[in-house]
């Protein structure tokens, strides 16, 4: 990745260690990073950085500083030179520092310590330049020197040879530290994790030592169970989704659910529960199939070294999480499983209402295996979906929506926030939907971008979340779409089919909606449907779809 | 001393049995002044070692390096 590292202290050594993995251009000392951030620096707009990665030395930053005071006044400037620098840059990702301050120990032993506050202050700072600009993030350094120690962390001989704050092991952890933040702008975010019972989420075996033989609780050997199962709920609590793959009778499982006194996790909390006695693999299947999910968003969690290969050897595409040998590391395990798997770095709202929303669609299921027609099923949900053109507070919700969606998605088209910003700015639209019926509500799942050419408008991407697929809200939100562009002037609308590995579902859905292909081959289909002559089309498809069941209307 | 001249090949980035404790900081192309700081961190974060600051600017050779791990 092109790297560009700014800093207001030395950093050259830094920038060497970072060299084998990524190209880094550097930017440091005293200065030196405020003059990009005013102007634009031909240089590093040459070097046309992926990332930049604010490193501040908070000792550095504060030293003409004497009181607290004037300490808030210069991160109140500093914040200013970062949302310069974020408008400099647009197109980059923006890594910013948290900043470390020394107690100052020359001081009355009683007199308060300031430099905490300024810490806290900067935390501030950030807080509203993350919220601010989607595209910044904090990168960690405070807690990096706490976590090692300061004594270590810095270096008052490398300061004095060479203007370098920090040690040199230090500066290799945060040489790693930063291509491991790099690293997830790659990574996709997983979506369940899987859990084994016995041994994993209490100590025992529930089928042989019975509920009051296994070991749960907030002291001794059982409370490393019981700290893991807080650390899974607040990850549950982040948008993962949980379920449980254990060999065991489902009763006994419901019972420790029930009526064991030190469960944390219940059975609430579960968007799936597997408690029999098929191979795992199966079951994570079955799971699979049930919150139509891809098997690459599992991951697995269990003590047994044969339960866990065997999930390897069948199911690739599942992580299999390494499991502690010392069971007091079983809370900081999950730590790390949250790190490696579930990081992200904004949580939406619908990350949070996610296991509610897993459990309303098994209700919907329920009915309509209950419903005497799809029609009366679909009826009976009364769904609601509000339409609108994108507005800044659904931005985050419209990335994550379209880098996610992979089965219902015609052209498969991925833009980080700073391609969609471009997109938008050269003309470009986009239509989302929320979708809610009586069992609650699905959020913002369905979106559509176009640009228009003439009296042409041209789909770039039509998508929606697996999560509603099956209830006809599709034709639905064409439908609403095709008015707005009638209204608008367009008599012709231009879209595309791009095949890729998992969409296949939408293989035929512009055919379905009366699009005619204007040109085709294995991979890739053009279509064409002129408004004029869709008005048949349309009263064609309300016949026998149930595409005018749902109630559309436009958010104002 | 084996251990000591590959660590310092990875370090300079020198190919593989080409440093001795002759090698004195002008015949490498990488060994700056920055470089110099690095060895000198390198050096003591791996052997355990300090080496003091004023001795820094008398260090021009491999082995004047190598006589602190001694």
């Amino acid at each position: 990745m092109r790297i560009s590292i700014l800093s207001n202290v030395n950093m050259d050594m830094l920038a060497g260690l970072l060299k084998k993995d990524h190209e880094i251009h550097l930017i440091s000392g005293y200065g030196g990073w405020i003059s990009c951030a005013l102007r634009p620096d031909p240089e590093l707009s040459r070097f046309d950085p992926e990332c930049l990665l604010l490193l501040l030395d908070g000792n550095e930053l504060l030293r003409r500083c004497g009181s607290l005071q004037e300490q808030r006044e210069e991160l109140r400037q500093t914040k200013e030179y970062v949302r310069q620098l974020a408008g400099q840059y647009p197109s980059a990702r923006l890594l910013v520092s948290t900043i470390d301050v020394t107690p100052d120990l020359i001081r009355a032993g009683d007199d308060a310590d300031d430099s905490a506050a300024a810490a806290a202050y900067w935390e501030e700072c950030l807080s509203k330049l993350t919220e601010e600009h989607g595209n910044l993030h904090r990168f960690e350094l405070r807690n990096l020197i706490a976590d090692y120690g300061r004594k270590q962390f810095y270096s008052d001989r490398f300061w004095y040879m060479g203007s370098i704050p920090y040690d040199m092991k230090a500066l290799h952890m945060l040489a790693d530290q930063i291509r491991r933040s790099v690293e997830r702008f790659r990574v996709v975010r997983r979506k369940v994790l899987v859990l084994d019972l016995d041994n994993t989420l209490w100590g025992g075996v529930i089928g042989e030592d019975g509920i009051e033989g296994i070991r749960l609780g907030s002291s001794h050997e059982g409370a490393p169970y019981q700290d893991a199962q807080k650390e899974i709920r607040k990850m549950q609590r982040q948008g993962v989704l949980l379920a449980i793959a254990s060999k065991n009778n489902l009763e006994d499982v419901q019972k420790v659910f029930r009526e064991h006194p030190q469960m944390i996790l219940k059975e609430e909390d579960f968007a799936a529960i597997y408690a029999d006695w098929n191979p795992k693999h199966e079951n994570i299947r079955r799971m699979a199939a049930e919150l139509n999910l891809g098997l690459d968003s599992f991951v697995f969690v269990d003590d047994n070294e044969a339960e866990r290969k065997a999930v390897e050897f069948h199911l690739p595409e599942v992580a299999v999480a390494e499991f502690p040998a010392d069971i007091a590391s079983l809370p900081a395990a999950m730590r790390r499983i949250y790190e490696t798997y579930f990081f992200t770095w904004k949580l939406t709202d619908e990350d949070q209402r996610k296991t509610q929303q897993y459990r309303e669609e098994k209700a919907r299921r329920r009915d309509q295996e209950a419903a005497a027609s799809y029609e009366d099923y679909l009826r009976s949900l009364e769904t609601k979906i509000r339409m609108t053109e994108l507005m800044p507070e659904l931005r985050e919700r419209a990335v994550q929506l379209m880098n996610k969606t992979n089965q219902f998605n015609v052209c498969t088209l991925r833009m980080d926030e700073t391609k969609l910003e471009a997109y938008l700015s050269a003309g470009g639209h986009l239509i989302l939907a929320e979708v809610s019926d009586r069992y609650g509500n699905s959020g913002w799942v369905v979106e559509l971008l176009y640009h228009t050419k003439g009296d042409t408008a041209v789909v770039d991407n039509f998508l929606m979340s697996c999560r509603v697929m099956g209830r006809n809200v599709e034709d639905a939100f064409l439908n609403a779409v095709t008015e707005k562009l009638k209204e608008d002037g367009i008599s012709c609308i231009q879209a595309f089919y791009q095949k890729t590995a998992k969409n296949k579902p939408v293989e035929s859905f512009w055919e379905s909606q009366g699009f005619e292909i204007t040109c085709a081959d294995e991979a890739h289909k053009e279509y064409r449907l002129l408004l004029d002559a869709a008005e048949s089309e349309d009263a064609a498809r309300s016949e026998n779809t149930a595409g005018r069941i749902h109630t559309v209307e436009w958010k104002s | 001393m084996e251990d000591f001249l590959h660590f310092m090949e990875e370090i300079l980035e020198a190919k593989k049995d080409t440093l001795t404790l002759e090698t004195a900081q002008d015949e490498v192309e990488t060994w700056d002044s920055l470089m110099q700081l690095r060895l000198i961190g390198e050096i003591e974060a791996r052997y355990g070692i300090m080496i003091p600051m004023d001795e820094v600017s008398k260090l021009t050779t491999l082995g004047d390096f190598y006589r602190f791990i001694g």
